[in-house]
């Protein structure tokens, strides 16, 4: 018997490696053929990984290192660009005017970091009407540490747009366009959309160090954890169904007929997929079909591939050389990029999310919508990969001559190669309704389902998030409780 | 503005009393006559042609029909026969009614579903991982209702199905008047009857071929007020007057669970994957709270009401829809322990009947609880007895003439 | 009354604007026996809720057009109905469409179904219950608009219970109902009406309601809400109903007005302020622009917070950190008006006659594309070129509004953004193609219109910031976005009314619970002060 973790994915990973370490017999099922789900070649930013997972789970003895992230790099077609450190004291010489406004404001975030990271770290907080009050009053005391006008600054800019939040506060569009660009990634959001602050405001409590190595190294170290734990590890090996008997788990089928049984099944795919596809229809409470018919998960992501023959150069600062970069100007570049995905077109001119080493460059579109007009055909795929070197050439004029397309996966394809439902690498829209207490629903955020021995641990519940570890781990503590 | 039904034109001519109402968005006749005596003794010793049509109709097709349908419906669907009609409750997720109706098994995969209001945006919702079409065939498909006695021997004359061997709540697909459609045997008279669903197109002639094969048996159009008498003699409970649906209860306390409006019966909690199972299995652990009862006026006493104002019993001349207070008997607490939500009185019985919801002590046959009655702008009260329930139940209404010998079910 | 010179005897409270706030502030004052004066610096009273008579014989209800939220309780203690106060109920909204009959949504439950069955079904089943789920959470968040605004961040006794019985309520509406009430709040009107809908043609009319009198589009997180509003509206106890005031929305001014002067309030126009006189560190009366000074004990301003604070009080006299919040306030006007006096009736190509589907409001929102893409032009610095137009004909819910045969019609136009690329200054050189705009929209539905127009007013932001004074043109004195919202209205920690200068009161758009003609904050900034013992 024992668990069955279904999903290879980082979460699956971490979920698996803490069951199996608190000694339940698990075994997890992936569908593809390698483990990582998005952390084994999609996204690239490691920044946002638990380090409070990473030492629990001993991931230093699997060969696994932190470092301060890489500076990110914004050419401009006039100036010199930003190359942007973390780091207020090492990000002031490029600043110039906005470095004391640039230090007040991390100044601001690192007040809040310790609130928002403990909201982070621990289960949605209940807010079902039958759950006591305590607990909720003694989470709204925390807030008052801070001070009262760290508060009212809170809930002043926490609803409101990152344009306006940054704008009020920088100068130069090319630092508001790079703090505003964090803000977006999993949102169907622009920098003009209301509450885009508050997804700011998470996405910061959650980044710290990176991985040394990136995302293929944290996955390594993670399948270390799961062998050596003990997790029976399966590739290529596709639930079908989650077999549901008398309100509770029993089992799974797989992809060609094999049923595993199990006492416990924690889905980490995403849990409208899990509740909707994997559940028979009849075994779910409406009120959770309702509410999964009703989550929002429209990709906005596509990724293309250059191979590099030579150094990128930038125009504007030809003696630098970065590892990651970020092509957009101004803040309204993303918004534009933004229209194009509410509209659902093409867009015309790509703001493009760069990581890159000696051999190639690893682009990431976040304006491509799922819900193409037309679909994505073929010759889209190819417009997609001609216009991130379009987008490229105004400030490395010598891209073509460089760089050959290799690789480009539009939303469409990122769905089918990755298994993300809508395309969302977090299984659902990161939103003011779809967190906290709302991931994925109200009465699904604290990783149980209404189906006995069934649990949900991907990120598309609580905190949701990247590659971060933390809804697969707070998942397998609520199964090792229960 | 009520629309009109296929039927208009006849009915509207037919009429002499201009009394319609409006009935789920349609024109419906309350009466053909300024008093439905006529009609409701019609449905009682002959038989009497109602024009169903406003009921909400649909079609559902598909490989989990069944299943899907078993979902929403508090029976197991899975388990009706083609041929066959179940009357059943649709609920909420909190297992609090919506709304009572048939779903008859055509054939294996396609069902014909009857509700008192439109539900297409609640079954299409809950469709989602069914194989299921859902079509909502309200205007397409026209429905007569043909209820008495001699209901039988006039439809026989009109149609091809061999009627003398169709059972209670059997469904057949066949010619009626020379048009396709099908019969079921089921009503809402609680006496022997049919119900006809033919296209849209064709309504008109058959209602006309019906009225022409029927005059002989004084066959006679009814309207709706002499169908409220017949169904409180039957001791049906309306959707929106003895029980108000959860889509439309501005209160928690005013929704009802099946059995809180005496549709227990068409609940079966052990069977699994329905809308509202959990909730009820929740009801049946800590006990419902409320039954419908049918309770009988003691007419001695109103008799002797009345003449204490010096005036003789009034008989209103069409049932009553408005719940009044009911308080235990004997008269001692002033605090309702339930309301009477229809009330008539029964030419047939010669005795005025109610339906209340009560709470579960005061269920037993042969309570006695005390209801609100007013006399000259004065509340008072009245005894009534909890009787059996329907409180008039003819063989006919359920006897197969030609049966073949078959265990009854239904 | 002295016109002229400095007053000797200090009124109790002098209210700096005639709009229907400040005339419902100083009718409520007055009502309790201070001595009130209003100052209108126009010649006329009503502020944005005025009727004016542009070409002889044709009414135009120049900025505000109809009433919803007035809150009852007012009219009620006011006796507005005795001092004229008439409201006919719209009996229809209309959505037209170019190529089909397009959407009326009735009062009647089944002319709506049938209307809506057209569209979808599915949507026609599914809308009754939308709105009983709506009436649900109107009825939860109502006591909000008539009760000061709750401050989650104070820890007084009174507060920490006002809180706890909101939480109370809150948690009464059980699970569903919570989770809806925090999308409502917090998502896009589109993607909340699509939990419901699938019609477009339907959800694009009802998501309009979110973006009115914002800088927003439909699809913005925050913009569901307003959604309720349709719901809390009550016109003779039926809720969601939105009435046309006879005479005018000037009429619902002039009812106060007349209110408030029966109470003993004195009013004075022509009278505009330069300063709200401040001696240490306490507000002591004003100064009007021709350097007369006239004392009071009080002054509520009934302007918005940016013209009341920035410019009458003036920085030096604020704490830093309330000067900065206000500099950050939203003001963002995003909204014209285009009023016409018109020959005859232009009829709808696609519903003729002048049937009731017109004795309503009719909204051009043919889709929710087309209203995104109107918000895309502004976002950028332009007027749409396309706009979402809310047209009203008050000349047939009220035949004196125009001559016998002649028509009047309102048009409320999104976006015009106040601040246009050139600058909010241009905005004259841009006015005329703006009203153009808007005609040849308009066109489109009533291929007559051009031929009917006898006169035209086109209002932009900065002329309603030029004519009626509003800090760039915002109709409801500063964005209604949730960070906007009750305690932070206008700002965190000062939406009960009194502002950091002693004896300054703030009664206007800009105060709890916010704009529409409600009269919520004058009477709520009235009862504050006299529950205060200010007064």
């Amino acid at each position: 018997m024992g668990v069955i973790v279904i999903g290879g994915g980082h979460n699956g990973l971490v979920a698996a490696a803490a069951l199996a370490r608190g000694g339940q017999a698990v075994t997890l099922l992936e569908g593809r053929d390698c483990f990582g789900g998005v952390a084994s070649g999609l996204l690239h930013d490691t920044d946002s990984f638990s380090p409070e997972i990473a030492a629990e789970l001993d991931l230093a003895s699997r060969g696994l290192e932190f470092q301060e992230p890489a500076p990110v790099f914004l050419p401009s077609r006039e100036g010199s660009g930003l190359l942007l450190h973390r780091d207020p004291r090492r990000a002031a010489k490029e600043l110039g005017e906005d470095a004391e406004a640039y230090t007040a404001w991390r100044g601001f975030l690192e007040r809040v970091r310790p609130f928002a990271a403990s909201q982070l770290n621990q289960l949605a907080p209940d807010i079902r009407t039958s759950a006591p009050l305590l607990p909720l009053l003694r989470r709204g005391l925390a807030l008052r540490r801070l001070s009262k006008q760290d508060i009212h600054e809170l809930l002043r800019i926490g609803p409101a747009c990152v344009y306006d939040t940054l704008s009020e506060r920088f100068q130069n569009p090319l630092l508001v366009t790079a703090l505003s660009a964090r803000a977006l990634s999993g949102t169907w959001m622009g920098p003009r959309s209301p509450s885009s602050t508050a997804t700011l405001l998470l996405g910061e409590a959650q980044s710290g160090q990176e991985v040394v190595g990136g995302a293929p190294a944290l996955v390594a170290a993670l399948v270390a954890a799961c062998e050596s734990a003990g997790v029976v590890l399966r590739t290529c090996a596709r639930v079908q169904r989650i077999q549901v008997n008398q309100g509770r788990a029993e089992g799974v089928t797989l992809e060609g007929g094999e049923f595993l049984s199990a006492d416990r099944v924690l889905s980490c795919v995403g849990p409208r997929r899990t509740l909707l596809e994997l559940v028979e229809p009849d075994s779910l409470p409406i009120r959770e079909a309702g509410q999964m018919a009703n989550l929002r998960l429209r990709g906005t992501l596509a990724r293309v591939c250059l191979e590099l023959s030579g150094p990128m150069v930038y125009a504007c600062r030809p003696d630098l050389q970065v590892t990651r970069a970020l092509i957009a100007e101004d803040p309204l570049d993303l918004e534009r990029a933004f229209d194009s995905v509410k509209h659902r077109r093409m867009p015309s001119e790509l703001p493009l999310d760069i990581r890159q080493d000696a051999r190639g460059a690893t682009v990431l579109i976040r304006c491509a919508t799922m819900e193409l007009k037309g679909g994505w055909t073929a010759a889209r795929r190819g417009e997609l990969g001609e216009l991130t070197l379009a987008s490229l050439e105004p400030f490395v004029p010598t891209i073509r001559s460089i760089a050959r397309v290799t690789g480009v996966l539009t939303p469409a394809d990122i769905a089918s190669r990755f298994d993300l439902e809508g395309g969302h690498e977090m299984h659902g829209e990161i939103s003011l309704d779809q967190l906290g207490p709302m991931r994925p629903s109200l009465t699904l955020s604290r990783h149980t389902t209404p189906i006995g021995g069934l649990y949900l641990g991907s990120s598309g519940t609580h905190p949701g998030g990247a590659i971060s570890g933390r809804p697969g781990w707070l998942a397998a503590g609520v199964l090792g409780r229960s | 503005m009520p629309r009109r039904t296929a039927l208009f034109e006849r009915t509207a001519a037919l009429m002499t009393s201009v009394a319609w109402k409006e009935w789920a968005g349609y024109a419906a006749p309350c009466n053909f006559d300024a008093h439905s005596e006529r009609e409701y003794f019609a449905i009682r010793h002959s038989a009497g042609l109602l024009d169903l049509s406003p009921l909400s109709k649909y079609t559902v097709t598909g490989s989990d029909a069944a299943r899907y349908l078993a979902r929403l419906w508090t029976r197991d669907i899975t388990r009706l026969k083609p041929g066959r009609v179940a009357y059943a409750c649709l609920c909420d997720g909190e297992g609090k009614l919506l709304d009572d109706g048939t779903v008859a098994c055509l054939d294996p995969e396609t069902f014909r579903v009857t509700s008192s209001e439109a539900w297409l945006g609640w079954f299409e919702r809950h469709s989602r991982g069914f194989t299921v079409q859902i079509e909502d065939c309200t205007d397409q498909l026209a429905a007569l209702a043909l209820q008495g006695p001699l209901s039988r021997k006039i439809l026989q004359e009109i149609c091809g199905v061999d009627l003398d061997g169709m059972r209670f709540f059997a469904v057949a697909a066949g010619r009626i008047a020379g048009v396709r459609g099908w019969i079921s045997r089921t009503g809402y008279t609680g006496d022997l009857g049919f119900e006809i669903w033919i296209a849209h197109e064709d309504a008109l002639a058959v209602y006309d071929a019906l009225l022409v094969a029927g005059k002989p048996y004084n066959l006679e159009p009814i309207g709706l007020d002499a169908l409220d008498v017949a169904r409180i003699e039957a001791g049906f409970v309306m959707q929106g007057v003895d029980y108000i649906s959860a889509q439309h209860c501005l209160t928690e306390a005013r929704k009802s669970t099946p059995e809180d409006a005496g549709l227990g019966w068409t609940v079966n909690l052990e069977r699994e994957g329905w809308i509202g199972r959990e909730a009820l299995l929740r009801e049946r652990a800590e006990g419902p709270k409320w039954a419908l009862v049918g309770l009988e006026l003691d007419w001695a006493e109103i008799e002797a009401l009345h003449s204490e104002y010096g005036l003789p019993p009034h008989l209103g001349p069409v049932a009553c829809r408005n719940a009044v207070p009911v308080y235990p008997g004997g008269g001692g607490s002033k605090t309702p322990v339930g309301q009477a939500t229809s009330s008539t009185w029964s030419p047939t019985l010669k005795s005025y009947l109610m339906l209340a919801q009560v709470q579960r002590k005061f269920l037993a046959l042969g309570t006695e609880l005390q209801v609100e009655y007013t006399v000259e702008f004065e509340r008072r009260t009245i005894t009534a007895r909890v009787v059996p329930r329907p409180f008039f139940d003819p063989e006919r209404k359920t006897f197969t003439p030609s049966a073949t010998p078959r265990k009854a079910s239904q | 009354m002295s016109a002229r010179g400095t007053d000797s005897k200090p009124y109790d409270s002098i209210v700096v604007g005639a709009g229907h706030n400040g005339l419902t502030s100083a009718a409520y004052l007055a009502r309790a026996g201070r001595r009130v004066l209003v100052l209108e610096r126009r010649h006329l009273v009503g502020g944005a809720a005025v009727t004016e008579e542009l070409l002889p014989g044709f009414k135009y209800s120049v900025c505000s057009y109809v009433v919803s939220l007035l809150r009852p309780w007012i009219i009620r203690e006011l006796n507005l109905a005795r001092h004229g106060l008439r409201i006919v109920p719209l009996e229809c909204s209309y959505t037209p469409q170019i190529d089909n009959p397009g959407l009326c949504r009735w009062p009647d439950p089944h002319k709506n179904r049938e209307e809506i069955r057209r569209l979808s079904p599915r949507d026609a089943d599914n809308y009754p219950e939308f709105g009983k789920l709506m009436g649900k959470l109107a009825r939860f968040a109502k006591p909000f608009i008539d009760e000061r605004a709750p401050d989650p961040t104070s820890l007084r006794p009174s507060d920490v219970w006002q809180l706890k019985r909101a939480a109370d309520r809150f948690r009464a509406l059980g699970d569903d109902l919570v989770a809806l009430q925090l999308k409502l709040t917090t998502m896009g009107g589109v993607d909340f009406l699509r939990q419901f809908f699938e019609s477009d043609q339907l959800i694009a009319p009802m998501s309009c309601s979110g973006i009115i009198g914002t800088m927003l589009g439909v699809n913005s997180p925050g913009t569901a809400y307003v959604l309720l509003h349709h719901y809390m509206g009550e016109i003779d106890g039926s809720s969601r109903a939105w009435g046309f005031p006879v005479g005018g929305t000037g009429a619902v001014s002039d009812a106060i007005a007349a209110s408030a002067v029966e109470f003993g309030a004195e009013i004075r126009c022509n009278a505009p302020i330069a300063r709200i006189r401040i001696q240490n560190g306490c507000a002591t009366g004003v100064i009007l622009e021709n350097g007369d000074e006239i004392a009071a004990r009080s002054v509520v301003s009934g302007c918005d917070p940016s013209l009341t604070f920035l410019r009458f009080v003036g920085r030096e006299h604020l704490p830093g950190d309330f000067a900065l919040s206000l500099e950050r306030y939203k003001n963002r006007g995003s909204s014209g008006k285009v009023n016409m006096a018109l020959d005859r009736f232009p009829e709808f190509a696609q519903r003729p006659g002048m049937g009731p589907h017109v004795r309503g409001d009719v909204a051009i929102a043919p889709s929710t594309e087309y209203l995104e893409s109107a918000y895309d032009e502004a976002k950028y610095g332009a007027f749409s070129r396309r706009p979402f137009i809310n047209v009203v004909f008050p000349s047939l819910l009220d035949p004196t509004m125009a001559p016998p045969g002649k028509h009047v019609m309102s048009c409320f136009v999104q976006y015009a953004p106040y601040d246009l690329a050139s600058g909010p200054d241009t905005w004259p050189d841009h006015r005329e193609a703006f009203g153009d705009a808007v005609v040849d929209t308009l066109a489109e539905y009533m291929p007559t219109l051009k031929d009917d127009i006898l006169h035209r007013q086109v209002l932009s932001p900065w002329d309603i910031e030029q004519q009626i004074g509003i800090t760039e043109g915002n109709i409801f004195h500063g964005e209604l976005g949730l960070e906007q919202l009750l305690f932070q209205r206008p700002v965190a920690g000062w939406a009960r009314y009194s502002t950091p200068i002693k004896g300054l009161w703030l009664g206007s758009s800009g105060a709890h619970p916010g704009g529409g003609i409600m009269a919520s904050p004058g009477a709520l900034a009235a009862k504050e002060m006299l529950l205060s013992g200010a007064v």
